[in-house]
């Protein structure tokens, strides 16, 4: 419990010192960090619409943390989740266009995101057990041939006709989420993120598979011999993961987007394993640490459009708040070690030879 | 020889510590070192003095802070308190840099080499003597003439991964002489050796001894110390409890000193009620992979409530042999029957259904996960069966059960949320024993349980041992010790090279024969014949 | 034939300079998983050095650059030692967030970029047919980055501190117990890696005259990781991977020259495609450094007491 309470410590002191030191980037901007901080919240928190942006923007983010966590308490680093839910949102516009099946649409299509998000995964976790290739380099290129290939599928077979840009057609009406507060864009995409939370919760803390993910995650050589099927539940982690980004994809076109762009990603498959690391790689802490950024970015866009400030402030604060729970958490650790025989992790980690294999 | 001072052996000060001044004989010596890590101290107030060519043993057991001293001495440690002097000049050694150049090398007990590199390679880098460009000729000469002078024979361009662990530590010893070192530690030199090698490696040191270098030689193998050192320094629980002339002392002098009392009484044994045959291993080959030995053609057979010991010396095959018994490696050819039935191409899990349980070798790396609490240890080989069903864990049960086995077992030191890693090495032991006596196998692969144990937790592995034994089990245990062995086993196996080689030995045991086996001398009879029937 | 050369050789220097970077800090033990942050780092310090002040400071400027962050690194993975894993993950992510940031408000989307470096060629060699302007009429940028891959075989067969830092990534105890000091080395070779891989990300700006974004890498820095392995962390064969897949990424001209016509989008995949292919195939050679990717302690006890 206490390791939980310091971890959690760290985190939200790593996202304080990050608004201070984007506050200071802003007052170096010209403006008075007051007037920052008060267009920051205004843009954030203040009233349905900032929440909407906020929550929006905190989905994607939730989904890619939750993606990144489940595969990286198995050791697995799913540094593809970009291009898993890059098809995750073409799969759910394909359906949301084409299928009207009345409220099973949007089952449906996130049934297919889902789908559409473990298949791409499976590529480099195979690769991975049949070859030997970190995972790590094979799902990220796989995110640029996933980029380039919806590009083109988007503009030579999907494009909708009569457009200008790069686009689908929009999903019909029956796909589009369901608003729960009107005039906002709070969607139930954020229950449904809180759902996903849960499910990977109740599977890491209390279900079999989530024993043997850890165990492995601890070290997979003591998996191997007490007889666990390390190769069949790195697999199902990994696809899992995926498939969980790829929903990510299908809440964000079905939520917000409504329609697929070569431009729909924002970088959430990436920025989402920082606030799946700023989260301590918890189910909870990736919802908190989601919100966390989603936060950021409503706030850094306001900035923008009333301040005239770089909204890439945003991703500075993301990344200043990842690097600040890091050396804190190192700092705290090497505290703990005073004691030789604590081995933290040491032997895992030892294991956890991600370079390129 | 230097002389030698003949304290009577109660005495408990030694009076080297205070040489004359001038006296230029003294070659190294310590004065007040202490070292702790977090709680544990693990050297206090240590007192020490060597005389150029003087060899001294140091022995003690498992923790009683002889690595510790030596790694101070040679720069690995920084000491809390205390120095080291050399040669009349006084340091505390921040690095192991430092203490090359003050003249001190140790050669440690696993060779701590660069196995991707060629010895040349190897001895190139040793600081006191470090060149900006790398003359590969000039070092090469000079190891011929310091493997000639010393009589150690190595290839000066063979790859150092490639070579024997004899061969590896003689390359340890040539670094020290390269370096110029006045002073070599040998920590624990014949752990590694095969029988014959151990007597080359001693007339090395008496050589060392007789060219004006001072020895420390580190070992738990009194009849080895008794035999080259001058004088001997008892060590326990981290002080120096004396140091003692060869000639004053015996093994069982030196026992009684290391443990401060007298040595735990081994029970007796009773014979073993052997039963019907439990485990039965045939002609296994086992495919080599890089760094792992090739098995062929190794048989074994165990009854129930029998122990088999496997002896040999380490890195002839004995883990790749119970990695496939257990499940963990394929069988190329051969059969392994468990309790009647064929279980050679059987996963993990189902041996281990079957009644199938073993503590591997490596507990720090492969039998426990360190990070994780005692009760997940625990419950790795029950989460299955426990309570909830297929789909959950019941962590409650789990932690209770590992609760019931901290009691039996006698796991100090420890609560069921208590990482692993935070455990001594013999609660560790004890965590794994406990996980896999509890699942009440049929069948055990015991592989080094008493590795880094000390006397009383090595005491307390045997006893279950043979309490698990009397109840019906079959178990085979691998070490690289033959004392315990001959303690432990009812009959005697020796592999080399990845075979089992010579006849299953009754008791009593032949020492000698089984040195000889050890070494690959072959004196007839083969296990497998044994087999056929 | 010979523009589609010269174009993969100019796509090679900047992944070259970063393999050949990265290859010291894993050869040294630590990974280099943040290759793409330093390229991205080094490609906005040397513009806006350049753009400033001229050539010569857009370098330093990268160099600089390269300096803090890989001070950063080496401090995180070494001192604190943190999975470094997640330390290249970060780096990137701070990489991007910062030079976006920097970019706007100093350039606020004003569209800036250098001439680029003018080609120098040697005489005779590069009058071959075929292989000589493309190898032999390049700009400076492509000499230097083959001659520190040269520089670098040198200095791991012949001098005592390239077998030293050899030691430290195969087993830092064995070399601690030298008298190497770990740190030390594991340290300088962070920072030379992160060096080296700035100036190649400063060949986009000033070299090769690209306008910058924080994706002007586009993965190479990964590309150039697989090379490294590929080439089985061996000086040679990785600047031999590095070519190979320098010509990869000019797949669209390669599409012109063979006349395939197809599309712009599905040929951009392919450095990426031809790098997975490259590592579910190919068995590397050499041999991984033994202690990559271990944080080194000092007080380790190597032996269980």
């Amino acid at each position: 419990m206490v390791h939980v309470l310091t971890r959690a410590g760290v985190a939200v002191g790593a996202a304080l010192l990050a608004f201070l030191i984007v506050g200071a980037l802003v007052a170096v901007g010209g403006v008075s960090p007051l007037d920052g901080y008060d267009t920051f919240y205004a843009g954030s928190l203040a009233g349905g619409v900032s929440l909407g942006f906020t929550l929006t923007a905190a989905v994607p983010y939730a989904m890619a943390a939750l993606a990144f966590t489940l595969a990286f308490r198995c050791r697995l680093f799913n540094i593809g989740m970009e291009g898993q839910l890059l098809w995750g949102g073409l799969a759910a516009a394909l359906v949301g266009i084409h299928v009207d099946a009345g409220a099973l649409t949007i089952i449906l299509a996130l049934l297919a995101a889902g789908v559409a998000g473990g298949v791409w995964a499976a590529v480099p976790i195979l690769l991975k057990l049949w070859t030997g290739a970190s995972e790590i380099v094979s799902s990220l290129f796989l995110n640029y041939v996933a980029f380039y290939l919806i590009a083109a599928l988007v503009s030579d077979v999907f494009q909708q006709q009569r457009s200008t840009v790069a686009t689908t057609a929009p999903v019909g009406s029956a796909a589009e989420l369901p608003v729960l507060v009107a005039d906002t864009k709070i969607t139930i995409a954020p229950l449904f993120a809180i759902a996903v939370a849960a499910v990977v919760w109740l599977v890491l803390a209390r279900s079999s598979l989530g024993f043997k993910i850890r165990t492995i995650g601890a070290n997979e050589r003591v998996a191997r011999r007490v007889g666990m099927d390390v190769r069949r539940t790195m697999v199902t982690a990994f696809v899992a993961s995926g498939a969980i980004a790829g929903l990510a994809g299908g809440l964000e076109l079905l939520g917000n987007q409504f329609a697929m762009t070569p431009a729909f990603s924002q970088g959430w498959g990436y920025t989402g394993i920082a606030a799946a690391l700023l989260g301590g790689a918890t189910a909870l802490g990736s919802v908190v640490a989601g919100l966390f950024f989603g936060i950021l970015d409503a706030g850094a866009q306001n900035l923008q459009l009333e301040l005239d400030l770089p909204s890439a402030l945003s991703q500075l604060g993301q990344a200043l708040a990842l690097l600040g729970a890091i050396v804190a958490a190192q700092i705290l650790d090497r505290g703990a070690s005073a004691r030789p025989r604590v081995r933290r992790d040491a032997a895992g980690r030892a294991r956890a030879r991600e370079a390129v294999r | 020889m230097s002389g030698l001072r003949t304290p009577s052996p109660s005495a408990r000060h030694d009076p080297a510590l205070h040489p004359d001044p001038g006296d230029g004989r003294v070659a190294l010596s310590v004065e007040g070192v202490s070292k702790r890590f977090g709680a544990v101290v693990a050297n206090d107030n240590v007192d020490l003095s060597i005389d150029r060519g003087e060899v001294r043993g140091l022995v003690g057991e498992n923790g009683a802070g002889k690595t510790t001293l030596t790694s101070i001495v040679a720069g690995v440690y920084v000491p809390d308190a205390g120095r080291v002097v050399v040669d009349g000049a006084h340091h505390r050694f921040l690095t192991p840099s430092d203490a090359l150049r003050a003249g001190i090398s140790i050669v440690h007990q696993h060779p701590m080499l660069v196995e991707n590199q060629t010895v040349t390679q190897n001895v190139a880098l040793v600081a006191s003597r470090r060149r900006r460009r790398f003359d590969r000729q000039a070092i090469e000469a000079e190891l011929r003439r310091l493997a000639d002078e010393y009589g150690l024979a190595v290839d000066p361009r063979s790859i150092v991964g490639q070579l024997s662990p004899p061969e590896q530590q003689r390359v340890e010893i040539l670094l020290a002489l390269h370096a110029r070192s006045n002073i070599i530690i040998l920590d624990e030199p014949t752990a590694i050796l095969p029988p014959g090698d151990v007597t080359s490696l001693i007339e090395t040191v008496k050589r060392l001894g007789a060219q004006g270098k001072a020895v420390i030689f580190i070992s738990h193998k009194l009849e080895e110390v008794l035999e080259l050192a001058d004088t001997i320094t008892v060590m326990r629980a981290g002080a120096v409890v004396e140091t003692v002339d060869r000639a004053d002392a015996d093994a069982d002098i030196l026992a009684r000193l290391m443990v401060g009392g007298d040595v735990p009484e081994i029970r007796v044994r009773s014979p073993s009620a052997r039963g019907a045959v439990a485990l039965r291993v045939s002609e296994v080959e086992v495919a080599s992979e890089a760094r792992s030995v090739e098995v062929r053609g190794a048989s074994l057979r165990v009854s129930a409530g029998e122990i088999l010991g496997v002896a040999g010396v380490d890195g002839n095959g004995q883990p790749e042999l119970m990695d496939a018994i257990a499940g963990l490696r394929a069988v190329t050819a051969g059969r392994i029957e468990l309790l009647g039935g064929d279980v050679t191409r059987l996963s993990v899990e189902e041996r281990a259904g079957r009644g199938l349980a073993h503590v591997p070798e490596d507990r720090r790396g492969q039998g426990l996960a360190l990070s994780m609490s005692v009760a997940w240890n625990i419950g790795l080989r029950h989460f299955q069966t426990t309570g909830g069903s297929r789909w959950s864990v019941d962590y409650r049960a789990l932690r209770d059960l590992a609760s019931e086995l901290i009691e039996a077992f006698d796991i100090r030191g420890a609560t069921v949320d208590t990482p692993v890693g935070d455990l001594s090495g013999g609660n560790q032991q004890k965590v794994m024993l406990a996980r896999e006596l509890s699942t009440q196998p049929k069948a055990l692969l015991a592989s080094n349980p008493t590795a880094g144990l000390d006397v009383g937790a090595a005491a307390f592995v045997h006893e279950r041992l043979l309490t698990t034994r009397d109840q019906g089990c079959a178990i085979v245990v691998v070490s690289p010790d033959l004392d315990e062995l001959m303690l432990l086993s009812d009959r005697l196996v020796v592999m080399y090279r990845g075979t089992t080689v010579g006849a299953t030995m009754e008791r009593p045991f032949s020492r000698h024969r089984l040195g000889l086996l050890m070494g690959g001398v072959q004196t007839g009879g083969s296990a497998a014949t044994e087999f056929e029937s | 034939m010979t523009g589609v050369l010269t174009a993969g050789v100019i796509a090679t220097a900047p992944i070259m300079l970063a393999a050949l970077g990265g290859l010291l800090s894993e050869r040294a033990g630590v990974m280099a998983i943040g290759l793409e942050g330093y390229l991205v780092v080094g490609a906005f310090a040397g513009l806006w050095g350049a753009h400033g002040y001229g050539t010569v400071v857009g370098v330093m400027a990268a160099v600089g650059a390269g300096l803090l962050i890989g001070a950063l690194v080496a401090w995180l993975c070494v001192s604190l030692r943190a999975s470094q894993v997640v330390v290249g993950l970060t780096v990137i992510l701070l990489a991007a967030g910062a030079t976006a940031y920097a970019n706007f408000t100093i350039y606020n989307a004003e569209i800036v970029s250098l001439a680029g470096l003018p080609d120098i060629a040697i005489p005779g060699l590069s009058e071959l047919p075929t292989i000589g302007p493309a190898l032999f009429d390049q700009p400076i940028f492509w000499y230097f980055a083959v001659l520190v891959g040269l520089v670098m075989i040198l200095y791991f067969r012949q001098t005592t501190s390239g077998l030293a830092l050899h030691a430290t990534g195969e087993n830092p105890f064995a070399a601690q117990a030298r008298g190497i000091r770990v740190t030390t080395v594991r340290y300088a070779a962070v920072l030379a890696s992160a060096v080296l891989a700035s100036l190649g990300g400063a060949i986009f700006t000033i070299g090769q005259g690209l306008q910058f974004s924080p994706t002007i890498s586009a993965g190479r820095g990964f590309i150039a990781l697989a090379a490294i392995y590929l080439g089985g962390w061996r000086v040679g064969p990785v600047m031999a991977a590095c070519l190979l897949f320098g010509l990869a990424d000019v797949a669209q001209l390669w599409a012109n020259v063979l006349g395939i016509g197809i599309s712009a989008s599905i040929l951009s995949t392919a450095p990426y495609v031809a790098t997975l292919v490259a590592l579910a195939t190919l068995r590397r050679r050499g041999s991984m450094p033994g202690a990559l990717g271990v944080p080194f302690s000092r007080e380790q006890r190597a032996v269980a007491q």
